[in-house]
């Protein structure tokens, strides 16, 4: 086990060592850490405005680029929220509760070490249990069928959907809008044209890239410019701030420990992410502190804890992703897509298949949370300076790549349209309390989940039973009912009860 | 209509599901062991549905928790410019389509600083140019006339 621990790491590094590689692993992450940082523009937002850049190259340099984006803003995240109180994406909100109390306090530079040690910390366990557990699952995905996938499938659909934030049932109404977005165009097994209305556009489908750039990127655009703000001042903070004294490492320690625990577990289960593992962190911080009202406060465990959980948890959410080619969540189905858009099947057999895509990419997280670390210690002053430049420029900048971006992938206006369309209904689902999320999720799961439903009934010959007779597949039906079920419930006994910090 | 917008939401989401309930009944449903083309989005068609039902009834009874506002002067500023580069990009080439996305974009800030505007064009046209056109040799022209 251990020898082919180190042999497939090795393997991975022979990949992720390849100069094209190594730069994009450091765009990903440099472009990660910058959004991350900038306030109201997330990770979503940031990998939908990258995605056609990946046709210029091989899928396993676009994951690369793309994953260190996501990791990248896990680390940038708490910068705005330890300096400023605005939490740069939602994972790092609770890094204000505690967080920005120390920059109070004129301790900003140990808040900002110590989180950056603890997201390094619980980034390399989390790509350790990736590791660990990739071969394991991928081998029992093998053994999988047509309806077992199916089951599995829709078990990721309705745990992601009703996990999330806000309404269970306005999650999967909102995946099941995603489905029927997916729907449109030719179907692949009888060549019918769906949904296209007789538009030579819509025969290849809504376009991914065009459609993720509308409800993230134009309705992010859009709400940050009505909030008329003006650029921030933030105090500088020099190297020497950074050196954390020898009190504050020892009070770190079990907290970083406990936050890696729970963000390992949470990041690898669809739905519940990394907003929910820092969350959580900092409660159970709370619980077993000795002093719980030193919380609010400026109390470093507050801040590390969940740090190191959300970074543990953006690793793990690769499992089921790459092993089952279940997304945990709308980045996580994102990166499913752009591999789809390369033309590979995500699935147990993707490791098996391409070793040197799967092994790369792990290898590339060890490289890039490397990178991460050298990019916000010595270098944390240039990200503090990031968070003045004037939105007059960065909004209409981001507004220019997402255009140039769309158009660039057919050299088709259409796609254009299809953005500014999604971005105006992205911005009457928010107002509406649907979010965008759950549906990119049913939008690119959704023609896999159609195909594999009818392969199982056409083995079966029609027999709906299929779904329950085999035991995988029974199994995965019966945890989605019961979600189903504990939803229903939630839903009558009133409303959610607010978990209170 | 726009004051409950739980009931509002949810009838659009119950207009929708139907609406693709009778399209996908128009296309041939096959059997389960051959499904045609009409039967999954009718399933789809149908849970859409039945989700959108008890977001409706639940909102018959409102319960005060307002959503933001949407934003309409900001949304008509960034459609519009978006709309103009699409428009600028075909017939003018990717310079004029950058240059006027900023200044449709810019117009509405207080005060308006036509500078700075200018400045920020430039600059990013310049940045486009160099990005796209030098450095990933993409297959926009960056000044043309027409189609």
């Amino acid at each position: 086990m251990m020898e082919g621990f180190f042999g497939n790491l090795l393997f991975g590094l022979e990949t992720a060592f390849v100069p094209m590689n190594l730069l994009y692993c450091f765009i990903g992450v440099f472009l990660g850490t910058l959004v991350g940082v900038l306030p109201g523009i997330g990770a979503l937002a940031a990998i939908s405005m990258l995605m056609p850049l990946t046709f210029y190259v091989p899928p396993e340099t676009a994951l690369i680029m793309l994953a260190g984006i996501y990791y990248g803003t896990q680390y940038g995240g708490s910068t705005a929220s330890i300096l400023l109180n605005l939490p740069g994406t939602p994972s790092s909100a609770v890094a204000c509760l505690d967080g920005y109390p120390m920059s109070k306090q004129g301790r900003s530079g140990v808040a900002l070490a110590m989180t950056t040690v603890s997201s390094f910390i619980g980034a390399t366990f989390g790509i350790l249990v990736l590791m660990l557990f990739a071969q394991i699952l991928a081998r029992v995905g093998t053994s999988f069928a047509a309806a077992d996938y199916f089951s599995l499938m829709l078990l990721g659909l309705v745990a992601s959907s009703t996990m999330a934030s806000g309404s269970a049932i306005k999650g999967i109404a909102m995946v099941l809008v995603g489905l029927a977005l997916g729907l449109v165009g030719t179907d692949v097994q009888t060549g019918a044209q769906r949904f296209t209305f007789g538009s030579i556009q819509l025969a290849d489908g809504i376009n991914l890239i065009a459609l993720s750039m509308g409800l993230f990127g134009v309705t992010e655009v859009i709400s940050n410019l009505a909030k008329r703000e003006h650029s921030h001042t933030v105090q500088n903070v020099s190297m020497r701030s950074l050196i954390p004294t020898r009190q504050d490492v020892r009070q770190s320690i079990m907290p970083i420990a406990r936050g890696t625990g729970l963000g390992a577990f949470l990041g690898a289960l669809p739905g519940t992410g990394t907003n929910l593992a820092s969350f959580l962190a900092y409660v159970a911080e709370k619980r077993v502190a000795k002093d719980p009202s030193r919380f609010g406060k400026g109390a470093i465990e507050g801040v590390v804890a969940p740090e190191a959980a959300n970074n543990t948890a953006a690793q793990t959410a690769f499992v089921p992703t790459l092993t089952l080619g279940i997304p945990g969540d709308a980045v996580m189905a994102l990166l499913l897509g752009v591999l789809i858009m390369h033309g590979i099947q995500p699935g147990p057999r993707l490791i098996s298949e391409q070793p040197e895509l799967f092994w790369g990419l792990v290898a590339s997280f060890w490289i890039g949370n490397l990178i991460l670390l050298v990019l916000n210690l010595p270098l944390i002053g240039i990200w503090v300076r990031m968070l003045m430049i004037p939105r007059k420029i960065l909004m209409p900048a981001i507004l220019m790549f997402m255009c140039i971006g769309v158009y660039s992938v057919n050299n088709n206006v259409f796609d254009i349209g299809v953005m500014i369309a999604f971005g105006v209904i992205g911005c009457f689902m928010a107002r509406f309390g649907f979010e965008a999320a759950p549906l990119i999720l049913g939008f690119i799961l959704g023609p896999l989940v159609e195909q594999y439903m009818k392969r199982a009934l056409l083995l079966s010959s029609g027999d709906p039973m299929v779904f329950l007779e085999r035991p995988i597949s029974a199994g995965f039906l019966t945890a989605t009912a019961l979600i189903l079920i504990w939803m229903l419930f939630g839903a009558i006994r009133g409303k959610k009860q607010g978990i209170t910090i | 209509m726009f004051k409950n917008t739980e009931l509002t939401g949810g009838l659009l989401l119950l207009a929708f599901g139907l609406w693709v309930g009778i399209i996908a009944v128009g296309y041939p449903l096959g059997s389960f062991a051959d499904m045609g083309p009409g039967i999954f989005p009718l399933m789809v068609a149908a849970a859409i549905t039945l989700c959108a039902v008890p977001i409706v009834v639940s909102a018959l009874k409102p319960s005060g928790e307002t959503a933001e506002p949407i934003p309409f002067h900001t949304l008509l500023v960034v459609v519009g410019a978006l709309a103009t580069f699409a428009v600028f990009v075909v017939f003018l080439g990717l310079v004029p389509a950058v240059l006027a996305l900023v200044v449709v974009v810019s117009y509405p800030d207080q005060p308006r600083n036509w500078v700075h505007i200018a400045l920020i064009a430039a600059g990013l046209a310049a940045l486009a140019y160099a990005i796209f056109i030098l450095g990933l040799n993409m297959n926009i022209a960056a000044f043309k006339w027409g189609l």
